[in-house]
């Protein structure tokens, strides 16, 4: 019987019921969908390097002989040596819009290590003129196998035929080091023969880059110290474990971050689910009072009461539960496909899974049932004798706001009745006011991810570099040189030479590795800016660090740290922290280009490439034909095209916000409706009885509006600390290497949110409405409960 | 005697203030025995008739019920003690609005250990026409009748009602008193009524007085009346 009790209330709120299983619903969709979509990318890159075998420690020198890999061999810990080259080349198209640059990569049927994975086409044959691309790379820059691909390998002109498509566990993300999306028309990996590559490079017999497995992964730190000894007579410009290549790293922590999005973002859904239905439950057992009394004195035991109302928790939490669940697995599928649009890894496909289904209705079910128990908790409390008593009234007060009697006074009557009744019964207004508010802290957070990747993307590209493009050069060239070299050319408005040089930068017992970016002190070009948008100028002999890496060391500005940079030679020294600085995409140091120079071998400040600014008539084909011929130069990358690919890889993201919006929209709008519903129903015998007094419905109708409305004033007039408490609680969460999330949110997106909720309220109040008009008096009067 | 209390008190702690309900109450209920209570408003009637059901324990005093100490009981006891011995009526109709009178009445026959069938107690209380009507669709006398077939359903040997029929008409109010009445006299239960209504006394066996919770007559009813026979 007591179910089917438990029907009839659920049907008659329904719409209630059915708000709250819609956000739980929301809340695990999210959570199963993420968690499927990290399994699958887990699974899928895990399998990936094993099968390929990725190495476990990279080293790459200037140049190393044969001899010297063989002997690292016999290091006991080490399992498997091999050697590789590599080579940066320039693109020779021929087309005049772009100047950009191929990493060359050998490769030897007997490699075994990193290997490459043929997906389309064959091997290069040995010692021929043969190239395999990535399948990104071939479709954007239209090439077919059999094509050619002419390239410029030290001055001298090259023909690359293309005979295949390959992927690897090194490349998962084709982007260069320090690169932050693919552009694939700027920057690709070449797979090429040893053979060929040594004849084209002149480094037969040699090797620039090597690559070792362990035995034992304990070994790992005395094999790097080893190898290091061992490669003693060579300059070793970079050494690094798997986890710190940059493919991986870049993998690890897009996983960290999906990893966390995919426990937060759900568990606030799921939080405001167990609100709406601590909400429901409390009150419904509020309102059930006197039949909690009568089931009582009829012998029913609490346990089984108990257990009545925890079954409308129940249905709640399975109802979302299997819903989202569902919804989940079909998310996982679009999902999975949008990295697939982007990652180079076989075998990411949607696989399903049961666990995060059940863990998610686990999850749901624990979070209704806690809230459930919250709410009707109290049943257990009351003897019988009680329950059958109303409830006590509680203290009746007058408002601290009728003792300031001359403001009270000139209140109209309407609002004076809605203020009286909204702190007469502050548990409900507490509701409905913390319902309106968790709405619109929803949107605003919502629209805030959106605000920051664009704050982020004008920031960088119009504030922190406002050049239009950077001339990439061989090595490095004397930075005087360099300046006057591109800064005289017609076509270029300004230029200022960039350092930019590998190192470890260390405080400590912590080594980071990172970029250092040597700027002129009065460049205008690239400037760096801190959090309150104050630029700082690079110090002579001093770092600026970006404030990712800052909080990484642990420095703040007056600390030292210690520089080892990976250049030839090139000996350690400290420097002293001189600020620290705003940086939303990659994390890096700055310091000035003149003082750092002196620091390093050769003493003179170097340039590994000028960024310059175009004259406004100036085309970017100009000044590709003025340097493409310099043996200076490698490549030209174009910053605006860059943007434009990152900001295209964010739209691809945006639409996943968008959901995300909407699902803030649906949410809002439960815990809104929700609320008023249930104040409705607890209130439907008052109004009955004015009605009976003699108000119109309109009357009964305007009092509850006037209510509804100065809590949604107060509730917005806190949401907006509250949007700024969670969007930071999001940019700190969310911050890695890779990025960092500004805390901004665009006034435009407050004006939306609360466009929203005056929606909302607005639709509450229909319903409301439509419900005190067709309001029976009779019916409620004699209803008994 | 099936039912005794020996010095029953009962107050309530209110911060400074303790308002004493009962204040010693002596009483002994015979076996299908018809005890009404009368006593002005606020005079501990209600507390009582909670104590004797076990809706509450009594601060002090000893309440038996067939030899088992009610006073003595836990909540768990007493949920018990309610369940298997005790069928109880309130003033208001105090009926699960959105069960049907059938739903109602079936409630008490799932936990009670020797019930009678709900259409069978609901046709004794002439309902049978309205077992599918849910209690907005009842007036205030039929749901009280769905309330006492719900009460007779447990088929306990004890009734207890608080003013019955304090809300009803006075036709109504016969009627329902008829059908508590049928209930003692016919299947010999032992029903305590409370009421404001001096007539119903002539339909009991006995009636108590309370005055500020303390018992200050007891009346015996030599020759007690057919519900028909009283002149209301
Ligand atoms: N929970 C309580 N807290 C405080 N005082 C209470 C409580 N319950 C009852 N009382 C007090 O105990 C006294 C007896 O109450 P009781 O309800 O038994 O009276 P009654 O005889 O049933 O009155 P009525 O005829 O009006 O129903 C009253 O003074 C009442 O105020
Ligand atoms: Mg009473």
């Amino acid at each position: 019987m007591l179910n089917r009790k438990l029907w009839r209330d659920i049907r008659e709120n329904r719409l209630a019921y059915f708000s709250a299983v819609l956000v739980i619903a929301i809340g695990l969709m999210l959570f199963v969908g993420l968690q499927l979509v990290i399994q699958n990318l887990d699974m899928a890159i895990s399998t990936y390097y094993q099968e390929q075998v990725l190495a476990d420690l990279f080293v790459e020198v200037q140049v190393g002989r044969e001899e010297t890999a063989g002997r690292l061999r016999g290091i006991p810990e080490v399992k498997a040596v091999e050697t590789y080259l590599q080579q940066r080349v320039q693109m020779d198209t021929g087309e005049p819009d772009r100047l950009g640059q191929i990493l060359l990569r050998s490769w030897e049927p007997t490699n075994r290590l990193n290997r490459v994975k043929l997906v389309k086409g064959r091997f290069p044959a040995a010692g021929q003129a043969e190239v395999l691309f990535t399948p990104f790379f071939l479709q954007a820059n239209h090439l077919e196998i059999g094509d050619v691909f002419p390239v410029v390998v030290g001055g001298k002109k090259e023909t690359l035929t293309v005979v295949g498509a390959f992927i690897s566990p090194e490349y998962v993300y084709e982007i260069d080091v320090g690169g932050l999306a693919p552009n694939p028309r700027n920057f690709g990996v070449g797979i090429v023969d040893r053979e060929k590559l040594a004849v084209l490079t002149g480094h037969q017999g040699q090797f620039n880059r090597l690559a070792l497995t362990f035995r034992d992964q304990g070994a790992a730190v005395k094999v790097r110290t080893l190898v290091q000894d061992y490669l003693a007579d060579t300059t070793v410009t970079g050494i690094y474990f798997q986890k710190d290549h940059p493919s991986v790293s870049l993998l690890d922590q897009e996983l960290a971050g999906l990893r966390k999005t995919a426990t937060t973002l759900p568990l606030f859904f799921l939080l405001v689910a167990g609100f709406i239905l601590y909400n429901m439950l409390s009150r419904l057992v509020a309102n059930q009072r006197g039949q909690i009394g009568i089931l009582k004195a009829m012998g029913y035991p609490d346990r089984q009461i108990f257990r009545h109302y925890l079954h409308y928790a129940t249905f709640t939490g399975l109802a979302g539960g299997i819903l989202g669940g569902l919804g989940g697995l079909a998310l996982a599928e679009p999902l999975t496909a949008l990295y697939t649009m982007y990652f180079q890894v076989p075998g990411l496909v949607a696989r399903w899974q049961l666990w995060p289904l059940v863990i998610g209705l686990l999850l749901a079910l624990g979070f209704t049932w806690t809230a459930g128990w919250q709410g009707v908790r109290t049943v257990l409390r009351l003897s019988p004798a009680e329950a059958l008593r109303p409830e006590p009234p509680p203290a009746g007060n007058r408002l601290w706001l009728e003792k300031a009697g001359f403001l009270w006074a000139k209140l109209q009557t309407g609002l004076r009745m809605a203020l009286r009744n909204v702190f007469r019964n502050r548990r409900r207004s507490l509701f409905t006011l913390l319902g309106i508010f968790f709405a619109y802290v929803l949107i605003t957070t919502a629209f805030y991810l959106q605000d920051a990747v664009d704050y982020l993307l004008d920031f960088t590209y119009n504030y922190e570099q406002n050049y239009d493009g950077r001339v990439i050069f061989q090595g490095t060239v004397d930075a005087a040189v360099a300046g006057r070299f591109i800064g005289n050319l017609l076509p270029v408005e300004t230029a200022e030479p960039v350092g930019e040089v590998g190192a470890v930068i260390s405080r400590g017992p912590v080594h980071v590795q990172t970029g250092i970016t040597a700027l002129p002190q009065a460049g205008r070009l690239y400037q760096v800016y801190d959090e309150k948008g104050q630029r700082v100028l690079p110090a002579r002999h001093g770092l600026v660090l970006s404030a990712r890496l800052a909080q990484k060391l642990g420095v703040t500005a007056g600390d030292w740290v210690y520089v080892q940079p990976f250049l030839a030679e090139a000996k350690g020294f400290t420097l002293p922290v001189t600020g620290v600085v705003a940086k939303y995409l990659g994390m890096g140091a700055y310091t000035e280009l003149t003082a750092f120079g002196t620091q390093l071998p050769g003493g003179k400040p170097l340039a590994t490439g000028v960024v310059f600014k175009l004259r406004p008539e100036a085309e970017m084909s100009q000044l590709l034909t003025a340097v493409r011929d310099s043996p200076l130069v490698l490549a030209v990358s174009d910053l605006r095209e860059d943007e434009r690919h990152i900001r295209e890889l964010m739209s691809k993201q945006s639409q996943m916000m968008g959901i995300l919006v909407l699902f803030a929209f649906i949410s809002g709008l439960s815990i809104v409706y929700n609320s008023s519903t249930i104040s409705f129903y607890e209130r439907r015998r008052e109004f009955a009885s004015l009605r009976v007094l003699g108000m119109t419905a309109k009357e009964v109708f305007r009092l509850q509006v006037t209510e509804l409305v100065l809590l949604t004033v107060v509730a917005v007039a806190l949401g907006v600390p509250g949007s700024y408490f969670f969007a930071r609680l999001i940019a700190v969460s969310m911050a890695s290497d890779l990025y960092s999330i500004p805390l901004f949110i665009a006034p435009a997106s407050f004006g939306l949110a609360m466009a929203a909720t005056l929606l909302f309220v607005t639709l509450a109040a229909a319903g409301i409405w439509r419900k005190v008009r067709d309001l029976s008096l009779i019916a409620v009067l004699r209803e008994w409960d | 005697m099936i039912l005794s209390g020996n010095q029953v008190k009962k107050w309530y702690d209110l911060g400074e203030v303790r308002v004493d309900a009962l204040r010693g109450v002596d009483f002994a209920v015979k076996a299908g025995e018809f005890v009404v209570i009368q006593g002005y408003s606020g005079s501990g009637k209600t507390t009582l008739l909670n104590i004797i059901g076990g809706m509450e324990a009594p601060s002090a005093g000893e309440v038996y019920y067939r030899g088992q100490a009610v006073h003595l009981m836990n909540e768990r006891e007493r949920t018990l003690y309610r369940r298997q011995g005790i069928g109880f009526v309130f003033q208001f109709y105090n009926l699960m609005s959105n069960l049907t009178a059938w739903e109602n009445v079936q409630l008490s026959v799932e936990i009670a250990p020797d019930p009678l069938p709900a259409d069978e107690v609901l046709r004794e209380v002439g309902l049978a026409g309205r077992l599918d009507h849910f209690p907005s669709q009842l007036s205030g006398g039929e749901q009280q009748r769905v309330a006492i077939a719900r009460a007779l359903a447990k088929n306990s040997d004890l009734l207890l009602c608080d003013e019955p029929t304090g809300a009803l008409d006075v036709e109504t109010g016969i009627q329902v008193l008829g059908l508590l009445c049928r209930f003692n006299r016919e299947r010999g239960k032992t029903l305590v009524v409370i009421t404001h209504n001096p007539q119903i006394g002539k339909l009991a066996d006995r009636i108590m007085f309370l005055k500020d919770g303390l018992i200050v007559k007891n009346e015996v009813n030599l020759r007690p009346l057919r519900p028909e026979e009283v002149a209301w």
